[in-house]
């Protein structure tokens, strides 16, 4: 990661941005149905432990001064799904997502063909290169 | 999020492009985009639909975030969107 990082930096012109665009591993991804909460996922260990080793690649590069922090924070998105089917072929073949919560596929069997949405939170880091 | 001043008539290198699920809003208003990933089918199917969408400020290399090698070309924005 820290190999990446660099990478991009030399891809950059001098005072070039960097943006770093993931999932928020802090707000696991909910599901919503006909605007009420139905439940959420859980996230696989070995997402939620690359999460954490890009977050450290990240502080390294800045304490060795090659990007300066500009701004970061987190947004939510949504993505729709036409029934429950469709959101299980998501899930199965996700590599950050284990899985739904306890109870969560239960509430949604119940009315599996209605449309649903999937709010999950993104995390941004904004970057510049700073000359050296 | 706030990017547009980054991306709006900006060279844009999108790292992680997979099949340009990104690549087409920052494509909109950006000068140029160039989308890499590791996954050649991925790619593949990015500039498929590229082709389809007649969008020529877009270019697509499949190769991992980890040898870059963008020789010459310098951009004025890297987004790691998921693959970092």
């Amino acid at each position: 990661m820290v190999d990446a990082l660099h990478e991009a930096r030399r891809a950059l012109r001098h005072g070039g941005t960097l943006i770093d665009l993931r999932p928020d591993s802090s707000h696991p991804p909910r599901v919503v149905r006909d605007g009420v909460d139905v439940g959420g996922f859980y996230e696989r260990r070995e997402a939620i432990a690359d999460n954490r080793a890009s977050d450290r690649a990240v502080v390294r590069v800045v304490r060795d001064g090659l990007l300066k922090p500009v701004r970061a924070g987190s947004f939510w998105y949504d993505t729709p799904y036409p029934d429950l089917a469709s959101l299980d072929a998501w899930c199965a073949t996700s590599r950050r997502i284990g899985g739904y919560t306890p109870r969560t596929h239960a509430a949604l069997r119940r009315d599996r063909d209605r449309p649903l949405i999937v709010h999950r939170a993104l995390a941004f880091g904004i970057y510049r290169r700073t000359e050296r | 999020m706030r990017a547009a001043p980054y991306i709006r008539g900006k060279d844009v290198l999108d790292i992680g492009t997979g099949e340009g699920r990104l690549t087409w809003v920052i494509a909109a208003t950006a000068q140029s985009v160039v989308g890499i990933d590791p996954d050649a089918d991925a790619i593949r199917a990015a500039r498929r639909e590229a082709r389809r969408r007649g969008l020529t400020n877009v270019r697509f290399v499949s190769r991992p975030a980890q040898a870059l090698r963008v020789g010459r070309e310098r951009f004025d924005t890297a987004l790691f969107s998921w693959s970092l």
